[in-house]
């Protein structure tokens, strides 16, 4: 009798030791609030668009219960022991939220620090949707989340509930290639005939994708990049009289040159190449340096000679 | 006879000013000069198209308009660290700022580019070796690249003595100090 009732009080013992006693009791009817944020790197994201659903309900006693329209899928809250059991939890509600159009229970936009706070939130099991982040450098993922409201911390629920989710997959953007159209001009001695513009057209994969006014404005060159690897053709509309043009494509580069007359050859200059330079300006410099200098001299010497007339 | 003695200081002293204004006008002018320069091959250098290997063509040597100039080829001579962009039409004045192409093309081995001997322009050409280096980058990317065989000096640079059918590029420059062209042959490596 003895053994028996040591056993049953080590046995009690042991149920007590096992089940998490709370310093207080969760308060059911409390609202709570949900703080997120979404970041890499100290850099927030911002407009991130979350959706909350409110998978289960809390009771007093610390245990949840699903709610509809979450109770009507055959999964189960209370087995998940481990992160990668809850991951899979909320993978598989998000599924289901997405595959039934289930309407979140709220939904909120991050501020420009990535930062969110949704308050006025019941207890509750929610679930926290994944979000993806499209940046320049590529797309980052986050996947759903469950998270309790409240938590439990050493045995103190706290109703307001701060998270910051990592991102789990970083997709890097594909290469941007630049491409360019650039005109030049075979014209020399004709370059009063060049006209102001001229018109160019840019197919992307046999389709006219943009028409384009290249000038003295921009250089007379026009860039664009193509994210998708596309085929790409430049030709050039309203020629201008006299001119025949022909492409050229250099790698990503399309060269439209515009040629005049091509039958005409260009002669050299007839008169003898007289440089800028024909004026040797450190000679002219140095002569009026010295015919100064001896100026100066000169009359220096002359009011020398005066002063010591007149002294004699 | 005072009088007269005053005045001579006072010329002396004014033609002595007007020589170094115009010595800083000239300096001034050169500096300028460089700076226009610079921002041209800077551009240059964001809209040519790819460099590659230069082709002998039919075609004359296209230009491109930038900023309003009509650039015809980049001149590169790598040992004196000189790179200017080559203006396409002569214009005495205008070789103040950058070369100028005098005539010809590099495509069927006639080039002949004129410039100044003032500092970071062709004044290199007054010491060049045989065997140096030039490049010429025409307005499509392609490169011709020269070795220096020749450089002759003379009181004249008529078209006569410039064009040379022996020579695929020539280089020239007024030597301002002696008085004389400074004409560099290459020939293309």
């Amino acid at each position: 009798m003895k053994r028996m009732v040591a056993w049953f009080c080590l046995a009690l013992l042991c149920l007590c030791l096992s089940v998490p006693v709370s310093a207080q009791p969760l308060e059911v009817e409390r609202e709570c609030s949900l703080t997120l944020h979404y970041a890499k790197e100290g850099v927030g994201f911002a407009g991130v668009e979350i959706s909350l659903y409110r998978v289960a309900e809390a009771n007093p006693d610390g245990t949840y219960v699903l709610v509809a329209p979450f109770a009507d899928y055959a999964v189960s809250i209370h087995d998940v022991t481990d992160p990668k059991g809850w991951s899979d939890l909320a993978t598989t509600l998000s599924g289901y939220a997405v595959a039934d159009s289930l309407p979140a229970t709220r939904l909120a936009h991050s501020d420009q620090q990535g930062q969110v706070t949704v308050s006025g939130l019941p207890t509750g099991l929610y679930l926290v949707d994944g979000v993806t982040v499209e940046q320049e450098s590529g797309t980052y993922t986050f996947d759903p989340f469950m998270v309790y409201l409240p938590t439990q911390n050493e045995g103190e629920y706290q109703y307001e509930v701060v998270a910051k989710p990592k991102a789990d997959r970083f997709t890097p953007a594909p290469p941007r290639t630049e491409y360019r159209v650039i005109k030049l001009w075979e014209d020399v001695e004709h370059t009063q005939r060049r006209p102001a513009s001229i018109t160019a057209q840019i197919y992307k994969n046999g389709i006219l994708w943009n028409t384009v006014t290249l000038s003295q404005d921009n250089n007379w060159t026009y860039t664009w990049t193509d994210p998708d690897q596309s085929e790409w053709s430049v030709v050039e509309r309203n020629v201008p009289e006299d001119y025949t043009v022909y492409v050229d494509q250099k790698a990503t580069t399309f060269v439209v040159t515009n040629q005049w007359n091509p039958d005409t050859p260009t002669e050299p200059p007839a008169d003898p190449p007289e440089t800028g330079d024909t004026a040797p300006v450190w000679l002219y410099v140095l002569v009026l340096c010295l015919s100064g200098s001896g100026c100066v001299i000169v009359g220096l010497a002359l009011m020398r000679g005066k002063r010591y007339e007149k002294r004699q | 006879m005072r009088n007269v003695s005053k005045w001579l200081v006072g010329i002396g002293l004014l033609l002595m000013l007007g020589g170094g204004a115009w010595w800083l006008t000239d300096h001034l002018i050169a500096q300028s000069a460089r700076q226009e320069t610079a921002q041209l091959l800077e551009q240059l250098d964001t809209l040519l198209p790819p460099r590659s290997e230069g082709e002998v063509s039919a075609h004359r040597m296209p230009v491109l308009s930038v900023e309003g100039q009509d650039v015809v080829a980049v001149v590169e001579l790598p040992a004196y660290g000189v790179r200017l962009p080559v203006g396409s039409t002569w214009d005495a004045g205008g070789v103040t700022a950058y070369p100028r192409r005098f005539s010809g093309s590099a495509y069927d081995r006639t080039l002949v580019i004129g410039g100044s001997d003032r500092a970071g322009q062709l004044d290199c050409l007054e010491r060049v070796e045989i065997g140096d280096t030039v490049t010429v980058t025409d307005m499509t990317g392609g490169v011709f690249t020269y070795e220096v065989t020749r450089a002759d000096r003379f009181d004249s640079a008529e078209t006569e003595k410039l064009v040379d059918p022996a020579t695929h590029l020539t280089l020239f420059v007024r030597d301002t100090y002696a008085l004389e062209y400074v004409l560099v042959r290459c020939v293309m490596k």
